[in-house]
């Protein structure tokens, strides 16, 4: 038991060392290869760490060997940009103007639910309140609010998707109390057929409809 | 600069790493085989104190490296190496003249380790 206890402290020393020579501070903001890294340090640490039967050095070559491959990554990251976009991406402009880029949306493949759950969580309720939203390449959200949105009145009623990729999202609809017929005439007000022409309609947190076609056409009606 | 030090320096402490337990591995099996070997060379005139003194050799041999393999190599081989020559010990102990087999079983096996962690294409994919 001793002996696995000394191997677990040798191993846990070593992958703190690791982790300071890779450079990285803030482990909230990893780029994909750096993810990839963590998880396999936690792999590659594990076996020889419960294993006695296996020497330490099996676990300790492979963890300097990824060390070299992410500084090596980072480094040539740092140095060229074309590098940097292959391994971390380029950020996407998920929202432009209060209106979102659904091309971008489907390239990062974020469902629009996802998409109002990071705005909320950024303390934005309403798209329209959004100028700009960027899916960074750490897949962190950053939203810049709208200027002409700030004195907005108080919140009154809790945003709900009433259309999601053309599809009518009944249960939303029962639960504002809204009937299918006035949608409708909403949507028609707005410059659409039907439903599968939208694709996306919510009620915002003033009571406005935002309605978004899929050609990025928005338009917004009082409910 | 400072990346690029770093990366020569790990890059080398692995590669040298490597190098060096491919060689102490290659060379400490090889003496290894060829001391087995020499035993069955008493075989035919079945010269069992002889046997018995070689087999010491090899034994004290096996004992002083053997922590140094474990470093190396996975401690389950060691420990079917070692298994394997305590029998050879204990069959020359009664004088089993049918011995050959475990011998043969012990260079197979230490020629399975040389392969095993050798440095190759086949290994490697």
């Amino acid at each position: 038991m001793l002996v696995l206890g000394i191997r677990a402290i040798i191993l846990y020393v070593l992958v703190i060392v690791v982790m300071r020579i890779m450079g990285k501070g803030e482990l909230g903001q990893l780029q994909p290869y750096e993810f990839v890294l963590v998880i396999l340090i936690a792999d590659l640490v594990s076996v020889p760490m419960e294993d006695i039967s296996v020497p330490l050095m099996a676990g300790i070559v492979p963890l300097i060997s990824v060390a070299v491959v992410e500084i090596l990554i980072s480094y040539l990251a740092l140095k060229n940009e074309k590098f940097r976009t292959a391994v971390s991406g380029a950020p996407s402009v998920v929202i432009m103007h209060g209106r979102i880029v659904e091309n971008e949306l489907r390239h990062n493949r974020i469902t629009i639910t996802d998409l109002f759950e990071q705005l909320r969580l950024q303390g934005f309720s309403d798209i329209s309140d959004v100028e700009f939203a960027i899916m960074e390449t750490s897949g962190k959200l950053s939203v810049i609010a709208a200027p002409a949105k700030a004195k907005r009145p108080p919140k009154r009623v809790l945003p709900t998707t009433l259309i999601l990729d053309g599809h009518l999202v009944k249960k939303n609809l029962t639960q504002v109390k809204l009937s299918e017929s006035d949608l409708r005439r909403e949507i028609r007000q707005a410059g659409f057929q039907n439903y599968e022409e939208v694709f996306l309609a919510y009620l915002e947190s003033t009571g406005e409809l935002y309605i978004q076609g899929y050609n990025q056409q928005t338009k917004e009606g009082k409910m | 600069m400072r990346h690029i030090a770093i990366i020569v320096i790990l890059c080398s402490i692995v590669y040298f790493y490597g190098l060096f337990t491919n060689n102490y591995l290659a060379q400490f099996l090889d003496i290894f085989q060829d001391q087995m070997l020499s035993i069955t060379s008493y075989f035919e005139t079945k010269d069992w104190d002889a046997i018995n003194n070689s087999y010491d050799e090899i034994i004290s041999y096996w004992e002083n490296e053997k922590q140094k393999l474990a470093y190396i190599i996975d401690h389950e081989d060691v420990n079917h190496l070692d298994t394997l020559l305590n029998r050879i010990q204990a069959e020359i102990y009664i004088k089993n003249e049918h011995l050959l087999p475990d011998i043969v079983e012990v260079i197979n096996y230490s020629q399975q380790i040389i392969e095993k962690y050798d440095f190759s294409w086949g290994n490697i994919f």
